[in-house]
């Protein structure tokens, strides 16, 4: 009885989602046919939608619960939530997701979903892929890439992604370190490093290879077989090196070089305003490395902004001075640099630049050079402004005439009570000959009474040194529209109406402007 | 609000009568049948200009023609000496280049052949587009030649001869150039420039190359046209009105002395002179005076000094004007040259003895409109008016000697 009643219970709701089915499908077709004109029930469509999810979310849910199968078709995502729902227990409890089972899909993620893949019908374009698109599962069927978006697998991803970055920022932030020369000695490892590769290139090559035996293999066998040596005590924190004392730049860091002692362990590096590293928790952890992607991520942003900038406004001639000096002063450098080439020694060329360029930026040097620089120059730096210098000076000359082109308009007489008396009727573009819509609908064609009301086209403005003029060869124009009808002098004269051809010269409104 | 009414541009293409209803069927059949070589033709002018939706395709076929020229021009015999691994290889490249082309020429030559032959036949509208097109690229071509080297005089042809005389002594004598050792470097670096010659943007970097105002000024020179706009005489007020009064250009008239009180007025004397010199400069023949009546000559001079004005960029007009055309101000001597001149203020104060000014102020013409090379194109200031002058007159007299 009980198998009977829930057999009919599963069948109802495969019918009421069918139908839901139905009704969503009903509505893109709608959705589309409305296309061409104005959409008023698009947020009507929307609501639709949004109650449609919900509804089959709910339904899902409720064919779903014990029976020990994540409902959702897609097994990445389904494995990515189980790990991601696993993780959200462990580290915080949360109430609201408690509630759900490691292998249930919370209820909220299951609507998103759906509500998605409702807005989102059609198949998504896919993106230039190395490998070929259809790769192999383990059981050997051919599957194409995940194409659908999934809330809880981007999620899952964003908080692993959000964890794993750590080493990322400890990177960057190891680099900076190096080169603000809070760790002198690497500094001059690094540049001596980059003088070698500078001299032979190979070694690009071969530093790699050292830094994988010596800095990561090497480091990972003395850990594992240390042999239960321990060198707990160490002398290095008395006493003091002169190299340090000298070249560390002390002034805005935080963290005493002595911490680094040249112990086994590495030591963790805390960020400004941290008081101890093992106040750091895991969740603290986490929330730092959201606050590092979302500057790295801001950061980025504003890269891509300035490069977009770059692109779209000062290489692109908005400004015709300003992109026509770039394009010079990149000719006049490809030229220069090209005949230098054999002359130049390259390498000590790049090498010298790194330690001048490194000695130079050296947090105790960089403001002795700056005041040195101060007392020579007498002008404030406020008043040199390179842009208007490049404004003011006459050195390109930027006499790019317009595209010019050529405007028509059509004048257009009625023929009066009496034959052969003509009374003006319009200006318009249409020619009002037999054929035209408006002629056979019985109106009058689209067009202005008075020829100063007649605008040029978009973008382009009229030449003020010509005029309309009326263009003779009535012949010409009318045999190169493919019309057969009656020419007398400068007219095309049909049934009722007769017209003359004006034209007028027209400029492009957007050279040289700037 | 009323909406705006605009007018429609004229199409260049206009749909006209089908051109299979006058063209005789014999002509026809001709242009089908030469119809896949002007395929050819219009590809290889597309592949010149570096029109081609491929321009990284153009590059190769470039790259392999230089190698199979290097490998064509190689001296006969290798010494085995000589050989080293660097010629070996571009040496085996410029063969399979050579090899190559010859294959892709024929291979491409064959495709054409075959797809117009199994494809359906050209209307006489597709020929002539077709032929439109690579009459465009020829006489793009063609512009784009004579841009740079135009020969009309035997002085250019000179000029020319002997800079490409420096240029060969400097390439095999002198050795400045790292990367031409011999003829056949020479020639492969000429072929790889021809080919870049014509495509877009090399075409558009010597545009922009032209924009120098430095690069304007030597060419100039280099074609000998500075003296085109203006004589590169400049002429001080002093002297300009020495001449103009060693030639007599100045016109006499008499004023009939009707009240010698009257006359010692001087404005009553300038509006007198005025009304002289209008009628005068009206009709010369009108100055007829009674017989009795005593007269007085006066001569009076019209100084006219051109303003010259330039737009910089794009927008403001400015005193500044390039070195070889027109400076600021200028006046015209006997033959209608301009020479170089001061200001209208300087003239004033420069007046010859005996003169006086006979207006009160200088009066100014509405300024011209020309191109960027001085053709006058209209009153108003449009986008493509780039230089534009004014005329400033004034008129000075003098007792004449031979009253």
């Amino acid at each position: 009885m009980k198998q009977y009643i829930k057999g009919k219970r599963d069948a109802l709701l495969d019918s009421v989602l069918t139908a839901e089915e139905q009704m969503s499908g009903l509505h893109s077709t709608q959705k589309r046919r409305d296309k061409d004109g104005d959409t008023p029930f698009v947020s009507k469509e929307l609501m639709q939608k949004i109650a449609g999810s919900l509804i089959n979310a709910s339904i899902e849910r409720m064919r779903s619960p014990g029976s020990g199968v994540v409902p959702s078709g897609d097994p990445l995502a389904a494995a990515e939530l189980a790990r991601y729902l696993e993780q959200a227990q462990i580290d915080s409890g949360n109430a609201a997701l408690n509630k759900v089972g490691p292998q249930e899909e919370p209820f909220i993620a299951l609507f998103l979903d759906k509500l998605i893949s409702r807005l989102v019908p059609e198949r998504l374009p896919e993106r230039e892929h190395l490998q070929l698109t259809d790769f192999e599962d383990a059981d050997g069927h051919r599957t194409s890439p995940i194409n659908t978006i999934s809330v809880t697998t981007l999620a899952s991803n964003i908080t692993q992604l959000s964890e794993r970055m750590e080493s990322v920022f400890e990177l960057q932030d190891s680099v900076v370190r190096v080169l603000s020369w809070k760790r002198p000695a690497t500094m001059v490892v690094t540049l001596l490093v980059f003088t070698k590769v500078c001299y032979n290139p190979m070694y690009m090559a071969l530093f790699p290879l050292l830094y994988l035996m010596f800095g990561i293999c090497l480091p990972q066998y003395n850990r594992k077989h240390a042999e239960g040596r321990r060198f707990g005590h160490t002398s290095g924190k008395i006493g003091r090196s002169l190299f340090n004392d000298l070249l560390t730049n002390r002034s805005q860091s935080k963290v005493p070089t002595q911490n680094y002692g040249y112990i086994g362990e590495s030591p963790t590096l805390s960020n400004e305003g941290n008081s101890e590293p093992s106040d750091i928790t895991h969740g603290m952890k986490v929330v730092m490395n959201l606050r590092d992607f979302q500057n790295l991520t801001t950061s980025q942003l504003k890269a891509v902004d300035a490069a977009s900038k770059f692109v779209n406004e000062t290489a692109a001639f908005i400004d015709e001075r300003q992109t026509t000096w770039l394009v010079l002063v990149s000719l006049f450098t490809f030229v220069v640099l090209r005949s230098l080439c054999p002359i130049i020694n390259w390498s000590f060329f790049f090498s010298a630049t790194a330690w001048i360029g490194a000695i130079v930026f050296h947090p105790r040097v960089n403001p002795r050079i700056k005041s040195l620089f101060k007392k020579k120059s007498t002008v404030p730096e406020e008043e040199i402004d390179t842009t208007t210098l490049l404004q003011n000076h006459h050195d390109i000359v930027l006499d790019q005439p317009p595209q010019s082109a050529e405007v028509e308009i059509f004048e257009i007489f009625r023929e009066g009570l009496v034959p052969t008396t003509w009374k003006f009727f319009l200006f318009s573009t249409s020619l009002f000959d037999l054929n035209d819509e408006s002629r056979r609908a019985q109106k009058p064609p689209p067009g202005v009474k008075s020829l100063s009301e007649v605008e040029p086209p978009e973008g382009w403005i009229f030449d003020k040194n010509s005029e309309w003029e009326v263009d003779y060869r009535a012949a010409t124009w009318v045999g190169n529209r493919n019309l057969d009808l009656q020419i007398d002098g400068e007219f095309m004269i049909d049934t009722a109406f007769k017209r003359r051809r004006l034209t007028r010269r027209v400029l492009r409104d957007d050279v040289n402007t700037k | 609000m009323t909406e705006t009414y605009r007018a429609d541009l004229v199409s260049p293409v206009t749909s006209q009568t089908p051109l299979a209803m006058d063209t005789p069927m014999v002509v026809i059949k001709a242009l089908a049948n030469i119809y896949p070589l002007m395929v050819i033709v219009d590809n290889v002018l597309s592949t010149l200009q570096w029109r081609t939706a491929d321009s990284q395709l153009v590059c190769v076929h470039l790259l392999m023609f230089c190698l199979s020229l290097r490998f064509l021009l190689s001296p006969h015999t290798i010494a085995l000496s000589s050989l080293t691994s660097a010629s070996f290889i571009l040496d085996y490249t410029g063969l399979m280049s050579t090899v190559f082309i010859g294959c892709s020429v024929s291979y491409y030559i064959y495709t054409v052949l075959e797809q117009t032959r199994f494809a359906e036949p050209p209307t006489v509208d597709d020929i002539v587009l077709l032929l439109q097109s690579i009459q465009n690229k020829l006489d793009t071509s063609r512009r784009n030649m004579l841009r740079v080297v135009k020969i009309t005089t035997i002085r250019e042809l000179v000029q020319w001869v002997t800079l490409a005389t420096l240029f060969q002594l400097m390439v095999f004598k002198l050795h400045l150039f790292s990367a031409v050792h011999d003829s056949r470097d020479y020639v492969i670096t000429c072929v790889a420039i021809a080919g870049l010659y014509h495509s877009q943007s090399f075409q558009g970097l010597l545009k922009l190359v032209w924009r120098v105002r430095v690069v304007r000024s030597v060419c100039v020179w280099w074609s000998g046209k500075q003296r085109a706009l203006y004589s590169g005489r400049s002429v001080s007020a002093a002297q300009w009105f020495a001449e103009m009064e060693a030639q007599s250009r100045y016109i006499t008239v008499k004023l009939i002395v009707d009240d010698v009180e009257e006359l010692t007025k001087i404005n009553v004397l300038r509006r007198k002179l005025v009304e002289l010199y209008d009628e005068k400069s009206s009709d010369d023949n009108s100055a007829t005076s009674a017989l009795d009546s005593p007269t007085i000559s006066f001569n009076i001079m019209e100084v006219k000094i051109h303003q010259h004005q330039r737009k910089w960029n794009g927008r403001d007009w400015e005193e500044e004007l390039l070195s070889y055309e027109r400076p600021q101000y200028t006046v015209t001597s006997t033959h209608n040259t301009h020479n170089q001149c001061e200001s209208p203020n300087v003239f004033d104060k420069a007046l010859p003895e005996r003169w006086v000014s006979l207006d009160h102020t200088w009066y100014k013409s509405a300024w011209h409109y020309s191109s960027t090379d001085w053709n006058y194109i209209g009153k108003c200031d449009t986008p493509e008016c780039f230089t534009r002058s004014r005329v400033w007159h004034k008129r000075i007299f003098q007792r004449s000697n031979d009253a």
